[in-house]
């Protein structure tokens, strides 16, 4: 069976048991990511129908199945890249009082995360509401634990969650019509979007992708906007307001199709709001390329989604692990291929990822500023550059651990700090973890960058250093690192500062930067580099054209 | 649906979720793999396939292809 016809199986408003089942798709190769399940209830009826959601992304999972347990002892506990509790929680508020659950279930993820610094899944159903709230509440407290609402989710796919006929013989009560919208919801949102890299932006074909029908052909009027293409398009605009770039890749001509956006009032999407457009009848990589080079990111992080399987296969064959969709003639199945694609959907949505679209925007204008500034102190002054550094702000570690696992560029040593590491070391007297705000007068940045250091004796030793690629291109990367460095209490006294170097696939921006302030001719080797101190301090009173506040925390 | 439709759909429900070659005999008597975790999928999936549900003091008794064919029918009988 072809893919694209794999898709509007798995896809399909309701997927069907034995349709699931037959797809006997080939086992996703490579190495595997490995899963700790605990669970009090039947968790292997779900494990089966997830196999082709996981075939279809050739995402290899490895699970490590505990015995049947109400008490969450975790025994046995092997290392694993993601946690599952697959918990029936019917079985605890038989027994105690909800306030005691709560209690009790903070306990065991306490006691889990004592084993592990990796996400936690608790996957689990409370009939009140307000308990549902309260459990979202609780994990939303701790660091990268989830709650993966079964009631909810089911209320949302409007099936039954519970079927009592079978609870007797199947080990759950979750009815069958549960497992597999759960499934589906495991393999597709809640597993990858608590572990694989994220997906930025979408490259949309044009026609039978966005409308029905040849706009070269039918007309600006007559390329048709079904009532499944306008829910797609819906979806598409609510996906850049959570700070996914749309953009457009379509063999047209240019000003057939800007007409079209203008003329077509119907259409949800408009034409600015592609963060960027190539229409043209060039070869698509190339245009896929051209288009990840303009939003500052790499192929990889693109999803290609069109209706021509030729292109797909051809961009695929160009463009080393781009993500690709086929675009259904029923447009309502590519929506909910789009709303499954694994690193998409994401547990949080912060206020730095909706500004990621703004701020690009802003380029053009940055550009013009910088043409008419004589120097880079002018470009600065210009603008009106304001950087903020906060040392351990505990309220932004979900965007500091973002950063730390999304930034490939400017990421000098790749330790992809995760939350629970990121809490931990801030809690840490020879310590500090400095989160960079940028913001001018043409946009509000958000946190660009996160440094991580540890003062070993009269050394800075630095462990993390990611400068999101938004803040890159704007001169600013001696003044958000200097700069922080400089401000962190525990910079005092301290005479040299070591820098970890190790080589990913992207980030040599950050390795040249590094070697020009070494001095260093030749490409720089994996390995920790120094600078003296003072060379820190005499590079910092250039600064003096950007604006550089201290947001302080209360026990500095 | 007549009779040896409904059996050809059971089987190949059987077939899929044993992943075995099931015909008018198989029973949980014949196979081991038709374990209770196992039985649950199979009445799921032809509940699925049929559009039917089966009543709970049934659900334990369906136990071979021949009493899965004559509850089917029952349920569609008139």
């Amino acid at each position: 069976m072809k893919r694209f016809e794999v898709q509007d199986i798995l896809f399909a408003g309701f997927p069907s048991r034995t349709e699931l089942l037959s797809l006997n798709l080939p086992s996703p190769s490579g190495s595997a990511t490995k899963v700790n399940v605990w669970r009090n209830h039947n968790f292997e009826s779900v494990q089966a129908l997830m196999s082709p959601f996981l075939s279809f992304y050739s995402w290899p999972l490895e699970y490590n199945v505990s015995s049947y347990d109400d008490t969450l002892s975790f025994v046995d506990f092997n290392d694993a890249d993601i946690e599952l509790i697959w918990f029936d929680s019917s079985r605890l508020m038989n027994k105690i009082t909800f306030p005691n659950v709560i209690e009790w279930l903070e306990d065991r993820f306490n006691q889990l995360r004592s084993k592990t610094k990796g996400p936690i899944i608790f996957a689990s159903w409370f009939h009140d509401i307000t308990h549902s709230n309260q459990i979202e509440a609780l994990t939303k407290r701790l660091p990268a634990i989830y709650f993966a609402n079964l009631k909810q989710l089911c209320e949302d796919e409007k099936v039954p969650l519970i079927d009592e006929r079978t609870s007797g013989f199947s080990g759950t009560l979750l009815s069958s019509k549960a497992q597999i919208i759960a499934a589906r919801a495991l393999s597709c949102n809640w597993l990858p979007g608590s572990f694989l890299p994220p997906v930025k932006a979408l490259a949309l074909d044009l026609d039978n992708t966005l409308h029905e029908g040849i706009l070269g052909e039918d007309g600006v009027e007559g390329v048709r906007l079904t009532d499944h293409h306008l829910e797609l398009q819906k979806y598409l605009m609510h996906l850049r307001k959570t700070g996914i770039f749309l953009s457009l890749v379509s063999r047209n001509e240019k000003e057939d199709v800007e007409k079209l956006f203008h003329d077509r009032t119907d259409y949800p999407i408009k034409w600015d709001e592609f963060s960027v457009t190539e229409i043209s009848w060039k070869d698509k990589a190339i245009a896929i390329q051209t288009i990840a080079e303009e939003l500052r990111i790499s192929t990889d992080s693109i999803l290609f989604v069109d209706d021509n399987i030729g292109e797909l296969a051809s961009v695929s064959g160009q463009i080393k692990n781009i993500h690709t969709l086929y675009a259904s003639k029923d447009a309502s199945v590519t929506k909910r291929s789009i709303m499954n694609y694994p690193g998409l959907w994401r547990w949080k949505i912060q206020d730095d990822d909706a500004k990621r679209i703004q701020d690009l925007k802003a380029n053009a204008d940055r550009l013009s500023v910088s043409k008419i500034s004589e120097s880079v102190d002018e470009y600065f002054l210009n603008l009106g550059v304001t950087l903020t550094f906060k040392n351990n702000p505990l309220q932004q570690i979900s965007r500091l651990a973002d950063l730390c696992n999304k930034t490939n560029q400017f990421n000098l040593s790749l330790r992809r700090f995760n939350e629970v590491e990121l809490v931990e070391k801030s809690k840490l007297s020879q310590s500090c973890i400095t989160s960079v705000h940028l913001a001018d007068r043409l946009s509000d940045s958000g946190v660009i960058a996160v440094i991580v250091v540890e003062k070993l004796d009269d050394t800075l030793e630095i462990q993390e250093l990611c400068v999101s690629c938004r803040a890159l291109g704007r001169h600013l990367e001696n003044a958000i690192i200097f700069g922080s460095l400089q401000q962190m209490p525990i910079f005092r006294g301290c005479k040299k500062v070591n820098f970890s170097v190790a080589q990913g696939p992207r980030n040599q921006p950050a390795i040249r930067w590094l070697s020009e302030h070494l001095g260093s001719i030749e490409a720089l080797l994996p390995g920790h580099y120094q600078l003296e101190a003072e060379q820190i301090y005499n590079y910092s009173k250039n600064f003096d054209n950007i604006k550089m506040l201290k947001d302080l925390n209360l026990n500095e | 649906m007549n009779e040896k439709e409904i059996e050809n759909k059971i089987l190949k429900v059987l077939t899929l979720v044993l992943k075995i070659e099931a015909d008018g005999k198989t029973s949980r008597q014949s196979h081991f793999e038709w374990d209770s975790l196992k039985h649950i999928e199979i009445i799921f999936a032809i509940e699925d396939e049929l559009q039917i549900q089966f009543p709970e003091d049934q659900l334990s008794g369906l136990d071979s292809v021949q009493k899965l064919v004559q509850g089917v029918i029952a349920l569609h009988a008139p």
